[in-house]
C-alpha cells in the first residue's frame, strides 16, 4: 500500500510533472488506465482506487496544485498581504449581502476570479511566485465553496 | 450462469437479460413488461402486482413503498424492505418460470442519488428474496448503457430519467465502450405519482368529494383512474373517465391546459436539478439527451425537454424498459468478463463528518469516482480525553442538521493525552456499489475500529436472519431443482389457481381456457415440457387478457358483469 501511495502520479499518467496540465490528455491517459486495468482480468479493487484517487488528485486545481507543490518541497506560505487584505474585503462584502439573487451574481463573480487566478497560475514558471498566488487561490476556492453551498442551501 | 438485470420500480419493475447477445425482457401477465410494483397480502401471504389491485378479499394494496426505503415507517405492518422483498421473490419466481432456468445473480438498479441507508436496505431486500447481487447500479447510467450499446455512438450524453417517484439527471462521456459517468443529481420525491394526485386533487374539488370520507382502496381507484387519464391524455385533448364511488358514478376529466397546469411546477424541477447536474459536469454541450422513465412518454415532458436542451432527444428505447435492459447488459458483462464494456460511476451525494459545532467537514465530493478511498485526520480537543464521537453525514448543505445523518460511531480506547496529541485517522471508502466503508483508528497507537453502515432505522442483523430463515423455509424450490422441477411446480400452482379462477371468466375464455388446463394437465402427466411449456404462455395469455379487461372495467367504473355480457353477446 505505502509503496502504491508513493508512485507519481504525474509519471503514473504519463503528463508532465506540471500544474499546467493538459486536461484532455490527462482524462484520456485516465480512461486507458480504466481499460487496461478492466482488461487485465479480475478487478483488483485498490487499483482501481489508487487509479480513481490519482485521477481526482490531479483533474482538480487545488488538489493538483498542492499535489505539485508537494512534489517541489515546497511549502504553503501564508497569504502575501495586499491579497489578504483583497480577500478579507470580498469576504466582508459577501457578508453584507442582503438577499439570495445578490448572493448568486457574487457567487458567478467568485467563480470567474476563480478561473482567472487559475489561468494565471499555469502562467507562472517562478516557483516562489507560484506558492504566493496559489495561496489566493486556495483561499477563493474554499470561499466559493462556502458560497456554493449557501446558494445551494437556500429554498 | 443465469443473470438478470432488475428495474425495482416506485411504480412498475422490470426484469431483463442477455439470451444469445440480445436484449430479452420477460414478459407478465400475456405480454406487458411491467409489473406494477404493488402488494396486498391475503392472510399475510403476499400477493404481487396486477393481481395485488384487483384482489378483493385482501388487505389495500402497498403502492409506492420505494419511497420509504432506508427509513422505518412502516404501512400497515409493512417497511419497505420487506414489501420489496416480496417484489423481488414475485418477480424472481416469474423469471424463473418464464424462463426456465433458476436465477444465479442479478443486477438491481437504485436511483442514482439513492443515499448509502437505502442502498443498503436494497440489498437487504434482494438477499431475503433470496436474489444474489452482482452489483447494484444507478438507474440512469443503466439506461445510458442500454443506449450506448443499442446506438454504438462515442460523445458526452445526458440521461434524463423521470419515473414514477423519482427524478434523475447524469451526464456521461461514451468513449469506446466506456461509459464514464461525469456528474449525476436527482430529487428521490420527485415523480409521476405527484401529478396523479394533483389531477385526483382537482377532480375531487371539482365534484364536491370529500376526500376523509373516502377509503384507502377509493384512494387507490382515484389515482389510477388518474394515471390512465394521464397516459391517455397524448391523444387527445381531453380524457374524461367514470370515477366510481359510494354507488354514484363520478366523471373525472383531464384537459391537455390542466396537466400542464399540473406538471410545470415538477418539470421546472427537473430542470433546475438538470442545469446543476451540467454544471457539476463541467462540459459546454451534450450530445444528446437520452429519455427513461415512464414519465417521458408523456408528450408534454418530451416538447419540455427538446425546446430546454436544444439538442437531439433520445426516445425510440422504450423508457420503461431501458434501464432493466442496461442492468442485464451490464450482469451480462460482468459474468462473461467483457473486455470492451467498462463503467465508471461516481459518487452521487457528498459524505463527511459533522465537526464541533454543526457544519460538515466534506470528505469525499459529490461526483467522485468509485471506487475510492478519503482519509482525514482528527484529534482530541481535551486533555486526557479518552475517546471521540463521530458523526457521518450525507448531503450537499452546510450544516450536518440538515444532511441525512448515515451513522454515529466512537474511537474509544485512546489513551490520556494532552489535547491535539492523538492523531486519529477516519477512512471512508466507497466500494463500486457505492456503499460506504468506514474505519477510523489511532495512527501512533495503531487502536483501531472497522464500522459497517447500516440503516439505523431499518433492519437490524438479527431481524434479518430471522426473516432470511423464515424465507429459507418457506421455499418450496429447492435451488439444486432441475429446470423441469420449476416448471412442473409453477404448472401445478397454476392448476390450483385456475381452478378457483375458471368461474369468473367469461364465457368464451372459460371454454378455451377449460380445453388447455385439460391438455395441461396430461402434458404434465406425460412431462411434455414443449408442450406444457406452449400451453402455460396460451393460458397467461388468456389470464393476461383478463385481467386487462377487469382493470380498464374497474377504472371505467363498469361493472364485470357488464363485460362478460359484452362478451357473450360478440
Amino acid at each position: 500500500m505505502e509503496c502504491k501511495e508513493s508512485r507519481n502520479y504525474f509519471e503514473f499518467f504519463d503528463v508532465p510533472a506540471s500544474f499546467n496540465v493538459d486536461e484532455a490528455a490527462l482524462t484520456l491517459a485516465y480512461l486507458r488506465k480504466q481499460q487496461q486495468l478492466h482488461a487485465d482480468g479480475d478487478v483488483d479493487d485498490a487499483e482501481t482506487t489508487f487509479l480513481n484517487s490519482a485521477y481526482k488528485t490531479l483533474s482538480n486545481p487545488i488538489s493538483r496544485g498542492e499535489y505539485f507543490l508537494k512534489l517541489q518541497g515546497i511549502d504553503i506560505d501564508a497569504m502575501p498581504t495586499e491579497a489578504a487584505i483583497e480577500m478579507f474585503e470580498l469576504r466582508e462584502q459577501y457578508d453584507a449581502l442582503q438577499n439570495d439573487e445578490d448572493r448568486e451574481h457574487f457567487q458567478l463573480e467568485l467563480e470567474k476570479k476563480n478561473e482567472l487566478t487559475i489561468e494565471k497560475l499555469k502562467e507562472t514558471s517562478d516557483l516562489s511566485e507560484f506558492a504566493k498566488i496559489f495561496c489566493v487561490l486556495r483561499f477563493i476556492n474554499s470561499f466559493l465553496e462556502k458560497v456554493r453551498t449557501d446558494v445551494y442551501s437556500r429554498d | 450462469m443465469f443473470t438478470v438485470g432488475i428495474d425495482l420500480g416506485t411504480t412498475t419493475s422490470v426484469v431483463a437479460y442477455i439470451e444469445d447477445g440480445a436484449p430479452k425482457i420477460v414478459e407478465v401477465d400475456g405480454g406487458k413488461i411491467t409489473t406494477p410494483s404493488v402488494v396486498s397480502y391475503v392472510g399475510g401471504q403476499p400477493i404481487v402486482g396486477r393481481e395485488a389491485i384487483l384482489n378483493g378479499n385482501s388487505s389495500a394494496p402497498l403502492f409506492s413503498m420505494k419511497r420509504l426505503m432506508g427509513s422505518d415507517e412502516k404501512v400497515a405492518g409493512k417497511n419497505a424492505v420487506e414489501v420489496s422483498a416480496d417484489i423481488l421473490s414475485h418477480l424472481k419466481r416469474i423469471t424463473e418460470a418464464k424462463v426456465g432456468k433458476q436465477i444465479d445473480s442479478a443486477i438491481i438498479t437504485v436511483p442514482a442519488h439513492f443515499s448509502d441507508l437505502q442502498r443498503t436496505a436494497t440489498k437487504q431486500a434482494a438477499s431475503i428474496a433470496g436474489i444474489k447481487v452482482l452489483r447494484l447500479i444507478n438507474e440512469p447510467t443503466a439506461a445510458a448503457l442500454a443506449f450506448g450499446i443499442d446506438k454504438n455512438k462515442n460523445g458526452v450524453f445526458a440521461v434524463y430519467d423521470f419515473g414514477g417517484g423519482t427524478f434523475d439527471f447524469s451526464v456521461l462521456r461514451l468513449v469506446d465502450g466506456i461509459f464514464q459517468v461525469l456528474a449525476t443529481g436527482g430529487d428521490n420525491y420527485l415523480g409521476g405519482d405527484d401529478i396523479d394526485n394533483k389531477i385526483a386533487e382537482y377532480n375531487f374539488q371539482k365534484q364536491g368529494i370529500n376526500k376523509k370520507e373516502l377509503s384507502e382502496k377509493d384512494m387507490i381507484a382515484a389515482h389510477l383512474v388518474s394515471k390512465l387519464m394521464k397516459e391517455q391524455l397524448g391523444e387527445s385533448d381531453s380524457v374524461h373517465k367514470k370515477y366510481i364511488y359510494d354507488g354514484q358514478e363520478f366523471d373525472f376529466e383531464l384537459t391537455a391546459d390542466l396537466l400542464e397546469k399540473f406538471a410545470e411546477e415538477l418539470i421546472r424541477k427537473t430542470l433546475d436539478i438538470s442545469t446543476q447536474v451540467l454544471k457539476d459536469a463541467k462540459i459546454h454541450s451534450i450530445d444528446g439527451v437520452v429519455l427513461a422513465g415512464g414519465m417521458t412518454k408523456s408528450p408534454l415532458v418530451k416538447r419540455v425537454v427538446r425546446d430546454f436542451f436544444k439538442t437531439q432527444i433520445y426516445d425510440d428505447l422504450n423508457p420503461e424498459a431501458v434501464v432493466a435492459v442496461g442492468a442485464a447488459i451490464q450482469a451480462d458483462g460482468i459474468v462473461t468478463k467483457n473486455k470492451n464494456l467498462l463503467l465508471i460511476d461516481v459518487v452521487p451525494l457528498t459524505l463527511g463528518i459533522e465537526t464541533v459545532g454543526g457544519a460538515v467537514d466534506k470528505i469525499i465530493h459529490r461526483n467522485t469516482p468509485i471506487p475510492i478511498v478519503e482519509k482525514r485526520e482528527y484529534t482530541t480537543y481535551q486533555d486526557n480525553q479518552t475517546g471521540i464521537k463521530f458523526r457521518v453525514v450525507q448531503g450537499e448543505r452546510a450544516l450536518a442538521k440538515d444532511c441525512r445523518s448515515l451513522a454515529t460511531f466512537e474511537l474509544s480506547g485512546i489513551p490520556p493525552m494532552p489535547a491535539g496529541m492523538p492523531r486519529v485517522i477516519v477512512e471512508f471508502g466507497v466500494d463500486v456499489n457505492g456503499l460506504l466503508n468506514l474505519k477510523a483508528y489511532e495512527k501512533t497507537l495503531g487502536i483501531s475500529q472497522t464500522i459497517t453502515v447500516e440503516p439505523s432505522s431499518g433492519l437490524s442483523n438479527d431481524e434479518m436472519i430471522s426473516i432470511l430463515q423464515k424465507a429459507f423455509e418457506n421455499a418450496e424450490v429447492d435451488a439444486e431443482k432441475s429446470k423441469e422441477i420449476t416448471i412442473q411446480i409453477e404448472c401445478e400452482r397454476m392448476l390450483k389457481f385456475w381452478d378457483s379462477l375458471l368461474n369468473d371468466l367469461p364465457e368464451q375464455a372459460h371454454n378455451e381456457a377449460e380445453q388447455k388446463l385439460g391438455e395441461l394437465s396430461n402434458a404434465l402427466k406425460k412431462k411434455d415440457f414443449t408442450e406444457i411449456v406452449k400451453l402455460k404462455t396460451i393460458l397467461e395469455n388468456i389470464y393476461g387478457q383478463y385481467l386487462d379487461d377487469i382493470i380498464s372495467a374497474r377504472l371505467s367504473g363498469k361493472a364485470i358483469s357488464d363485460i362478460q355480457e359484452k362478451q357473450l353477446c360478440k
